[in-house]
């Protein structure tokens, strides 16, 4: 598919390095209230494997979804 | 509620999300059910001209929740593994308690999931109202270009399916 955006249609907001990793920490401090580095540490430790279903464990698989906005 | 997504990075991985405050963006309807996207994407230089270049799709999360932000259901794709979740083919997550057998920490296999199929759902099964009357028909239109373009596994488009 051709890749064609029209700024005036396409309400997105669009991201260079620095600005997806500040959001991803905005998001982690929203979300469970710690640093976005925090997260991924504890993420790649394995801390939040096996997360039981909790509103918790909700927002900790959606700041995992948005891991490749700090990579 | 924004989309945001990483600019130009050709070649690379990109990220594109549906993002509310804290929670799921919260859509209209009396069940006030949110709705929290993530799709991965790389956009490919391939020729010249109008065909220039390709997107394909890396990855997805697809997740509609309740109003106290619990999961509800979940559309997941991540073929490259996620830590504590190494299921590489695309699959949904029943979040939800389900009776009499608790099913929400299995990955049900769906095959490929349009994001048109997700909103048409919450429109008719879960009584979120839609903005415009043409719903249906520009919903269709979107996934059928979607299932033209797909490299694999694309869906079904509706106007083949059953009469």
């Amino acid at each position: 598919m051709a890749l064609k955006t029209d700024p005036t249609t396409t309400p997105i907001q669009w991201l260079d390095d620095n600005e997806s990793r500040a959001l991803f920490d905005e998001q982690a401090r929203a979300m469970l209230g710690i640093s976005g580095v925090d997260f991924l540490s504890r993420w790649d430790a394995g801390e939040y494997a096996g997360c039981a279903d909790e509103p918790q464990a909700s927002r900790i698989r959606r700041l995992a979804a948005l891991i490749p906005f700090a990579r | 509620m924004q989309l945001r997504a990483h600019g130009a990075r050709l070649g690379e991985s990109c990220l594109l999300a549906l993002l509310g405050q804290r929670d799921p963006v919260r859509l209209p309807g009396p069940l006030k059910i949110g709705l929290f996207i993530t799709h991965e994407y790389e956009v490919i230089e391939v020729g010249s001209g109008d065909e220039r270049y390709r997107v394909h799709s890396r990855g997805y999360h697809y997740e509609l929740s309740a109003e106290d932000g619990r999961t509800l259901v979940c559309y997941d794709w991540h073929p490259d593994g996620q830590v504590g979740d190494p299921v590489r083919w695309p699959h949904v997550h029943l979040r939800s308690y389900t009776a009499p057998i608790n099913l929400s920490h299995g990955h049900w296999p769906s095959g490929r999931v349009s994001l048109e199929s997700v909103i048409r759902v919450a429109i008719r099964d879960l009584q979120v109202p839609p903005l415009r009357e043409d719903w249906e028909a520009l919903l269709d239109k979107h996934e059928q270009a979607f299932a033209d373009n797909a490299s694999w596994g694309g869906p079904r488009p509706r106007s083949a399916a059953a009469p």
